[in-house]
């Protein structure tokens, strides 16, 4: 199975799930090279966008990492701030109501940069955004990837 | 890589008498990043799905080993 990063992407987007790429794969799409082993993504929590995150997530077969009862996200978790780090038929998808100092998806929708993956449009959290997200969380892997990501912003912005 | 060293530009890749390589002011090998930024998006998460494809395979195939005394 190829491609799975886009695959579950272009999923998302197929059933119209408002969502912004964060994390690894933001991070790679803006050519940071750094490996990562899932997707990031921060969902909308409306009612009517959680609906459609659900149905994605049924043709994934998404459940939650580690968990033998194999149990599958509500709409009403999908619905609070929390962090959902589920296992899918196209790999480790992790689903986040906010990031790093309670930030939602209407939070950082205006920040975000529209990457064409081959003719499918991706919303990812631009990359200065990610860098002050990451920072902010503080945590041992996102302190790690940060001086690749700053010295990608700053390659891109030499050369404009 | 000596701090001194870590300016960019001018670094010098540790272990490689010689070979000169471009890093940022936190050591992070520029040549690299250049790589990556002359790629399209879609290449580079490609390329990122199959490195972590093939390190989950590298991972699948270790051997705990016995600690030594």
């Amino acid at each position: 199975m190829n491609e799975r990063y886009r695959r579950t992407l272009e999923l998302l987007s197929r059933h119209g799930v408002d969502f912004v790429v964060v994390g690894g794969v933001a991070a790679v799409l803006q050519g940071v090279p750094l490996v990562t082993f899932d997707v990031d993504v921060v969902h909308g929590r409306t009612d009517e966008n959680v609906d459609r995150l659900l149905a994605a997530l049924a043709e994934l077969d998404a459940r939650y990492r580690g968990d033998p009862r194999g149990l599958v996200p509500t709409r009403e978790t999908l619905l609070g701030p929390g962090q959902h780090l589920l296992s899918t038929a196209l790999g480790p998808l992790d689903l986040l109501g906010a990031v790093a100092g309670g930030l939602a998806y209407e939070d950082l929708a205006r920040d975000t940069v529209t990457l064409d993956l081959a003719g499918l449009a991706v919303p990812v959290l631009s990359l200065p955004r990610l860098i002050e997200v990451k920072e902010a969380a503080g945590r041992p892997k996102d302190l790690a990837a940060l001086p690749t990501l700053r010295a990608t912003l700053e390659e891109i912005r030499r050369t404009g | 890589m000596a701090p001194e060293d870590a300016e960019a530009g001018v670094g010098r890749r540790a272990g490689h008498e010689g070979a000169t390589a471009d890093v940022s002011a936190e050591g992070v090998d520029l040549t690299l990043i250049r790589e990556w930024l002359a790629k399209s998006p879609a290449e580079r998460l490609a390329l990122a799905d199959a490195a972590a494809r093939e390190l989950e395979a590298l991972r699948a195939h270790v051997v705990p080993q016995p600690a030594s005394p």
